[in-house]
């Protein structure tokens, strides 16, 4: 950690502080522009689930990211590289251009529906890399393979869909916080709280991958083992996410590099704080939308427009230092 | 008279993936162990065998009253295996690779040990990343590491150090105090296994062992000072002998 980072920001404390400033902003603002009962009203039916929406979606993409990077010993791996997210928006993609696309009950198995889909793909994505020997290589060599056999179904069907199932399926495909419920996302806590305590508990495991797998196997880890059960579990929270909030660009990539330029390697803290930060970088988001009001932004919109500059000034930066050090 | 223990292990006849066929191996700590090959011969893969490495071959470890097969835990706390490919995509820096490598204790941050900062001089590397150092000065930090993580194992002689190609890129002071530490480190009783093409570094005249490594199997063994090394250089290694 750089004298600059530890004077600018205490991490752990001010990422807290700033998840809490997110959601207590977000769920009080209405009280203060609108009267009480009203007010009672939005924050339930609309603030409290884009804010339990934004809080998981950006703390499971950001951890599952964090621990995927490690996993495969590649600092660009995101959940989109090993092609989870792709099952999910191909299955969309099947729902939204088919007559299914009208059925009245889709709002509520959509989410169902795209997390089948970010299932069967990890199932593919393990079988092909099975295949090739299931190293970190192959892992993500099968994860590209699939995105793009995927991408290209989602091509084709586009070509035979009409005007409005595009115009559905492209504000999907940009992610939403809004198209939820308290009562949906209850449920995927259930399902999520035991994968995020899992990825804790291990987390230290994961700093031992850093210098290979076999140094990580001389120091007792069952690498293999770790390496599946970690996949799945990552797969899981991000078919949880997607299925919540569509596909949502760069949140994974971006957070674990802050964090980790910020406390350092180490995966204890990592993968805790990027799963706060990413949760915070999406309560930004969903700042952005409660303060516009009239409009609701896409997702991924915002977090590619914001994102993206911001990934290239820490590319540019680690660069300097690198440089720095090196004279 | 106050005998030092020594250390055993031995290694069942296994196959490792194909590259390496080895019959029933026991090593004892007292002498360094060089093993000698040709490239390709299957020199790593012993070493990866004899690390415990290869599934389904248990290896039996044995220090005075001590007795332990290789899926026990605390096999992880006697053995280390070098291997010179090891390197880190990550930023971390030689502090961090010293805290999560080497188990502190009293939980407190990793120091370098000082005598191991003699032989190996990393503390002036400690906040430098790893990705910004030179191949030899990550060699040395590497070295430094898995010495500290055995090195209550190494100060009582019952360790079990391998090292492939552990004085490779390493400047020539550091290689030659390396390669004297193994010396004293095989004396205290510690199992002292070195891969390596420095045949000019085996004292012909020492009762070190060498274990010469052909075509995935071991094609000769014994003490220096016993074999016929002007056979060896030209039958092995395609030159004559120096």
């Amino acid at each position: 950690m750089t004298d600059y980072s530890k004077r600018v920001v205490n991490t752990p404390k001010t990422v807290f502080f700033l998840l809490f400033l997110g959601v207590s902003f977000n769920l009080l603002y209405p009280y203060l522009t609108l009267d009480q009962s009203l007010a009672q009203h939005v924050v339930w039916a609309l603030q409290l689930p884009q804010v339990l929406t934004a809080v998981f979606v950006g703390s499971a993409l950001s951890a599952s990211a964090a621990v995927l990077q490690v996993l495969l010993r590649n600092t660009l791996a995101d959940p989109g590289m090993i092609g989870i997210s792709s099952g999910a928006s191909l299955f969309a993609t099947f729902v939204l251009l088919t007559p299914l696309g009208q059925w009245q009950y889709l709002a509520a198995f959509l989410p169902l529906i795209c997390f089948v889909g970010a299932l069967c793909s990890t199932l593919l994505l393990y079988v092909l890399a099975q295949r090739m020997g299931f190293s970190p290589v192959a892992v993500i060599l099968a994860g590209i393979a699939i995105s793009t056999v995927f991408s290209a179904i989602m091509a084709w069907c586009y070509l035979f869909a009409d005007a409005n199932q595009l115009r559905d399926l492209t504000f999907w495909l940009m992610g939403s916080l809004q198209h939820t419920e308290v009562g949906l996302i209850s449920l995927v806590f259930i399902f999520a709280l035991p994968c995020v305590w899992w990825l804790y508990q291990r987390s230290g495991e994961l700093n031992l991958l850093y210098l290979g797998t076999t140094q990580a196997q001389l120091q007792g880890v069952n690498v293999t083992h770790l390496t599946r059960i970690a996949l799945l579990v990552c797969a899981i929270l991000v078919g949880l996410s997607v299925s919540l909030a569509g596909s949502i660009a760069f949140v994974g990539l971006l957070v674990p590099h802050i964090v980790r330029r910020w406390v350092g390697q180490d995966n204890r803290q990592v993968v805790l704080l990027s799963a706060v930060l990413g949760a915070v970088l999406l309560l930004c988001i969903v700042t952005v939308n409660t303060l516009i009001g009239s409009i609701a932004l896409p997702v991924s919109l915002l977090t590619a427009s914001i994102g993206g500059p911001v990934f290239i000034y820490i590319l540019l930066q680690r660069q300097r230092r690198a440089a720095w050090v090196q004279q | 008279m106050n005998q030092t223990p020594t250390t055993t292990l031995f290694c069942p006849a296994a196959c490792f993936a194909g590259r390496f066929t080895s019959p029933d191996v026991r090593l004892q700590g007292g002498q360094v162990h060089h093993v000698i090959g040709p490239n390709g011969a299957g020199k790593s893969s012993w070493l990866s065998l004899l690390a415990g490495l290869v599934p389904d071959t248990l290896l039996q470890y044995q220090y005075t009253e001590q007795v332990l097969s290789s899926d026990a835990d605390m096999w992880h706390e006697v053995r280390g295996l070098f291997t010179a490919h090891e390197h880190s995509v990550f930023d971390i820096t030689v502090a961090e690779v010293f805290a999560f490598f080497v188990t502190s204790p009293d939980g407190q941050p990793t120091q370098i040990r000082p005598e191991l900062d003699t032989l190996f001089d990393v503390a002036a590397l400690w906040q430098r990343s790893v990705l910004s150092l030179s191949t030899g000065q990550r060699q040395r930090v590497y070295l430094a590491r898995l010495c500290q993580h055995l090195y209550p194992a190494l100060n009582e002689g019952r360790a079990v150090l391998l090292l492939d190609e552990a004085c490779t890129g390493l400047d020539i002071r550091f290689a030659q105090a390396l390669r004297q530490q193994l010396q004293r480190w095989a004396k205290a009783g510690n199992i002292i296994v070195h891969a390596h093409h420095d045949l000019h570094t085996i004292d012909p005249h020492s009762n070190d062992l060498v274990y010469v490594i052909d075509k995935g199997q071991i094609a000769l063994s014994g003490r220096a000072h016993e074999l016929d090394w002007a056979a060896i250089f030209p039958q092995y290694f395609g030159v004559s002998a120096p």
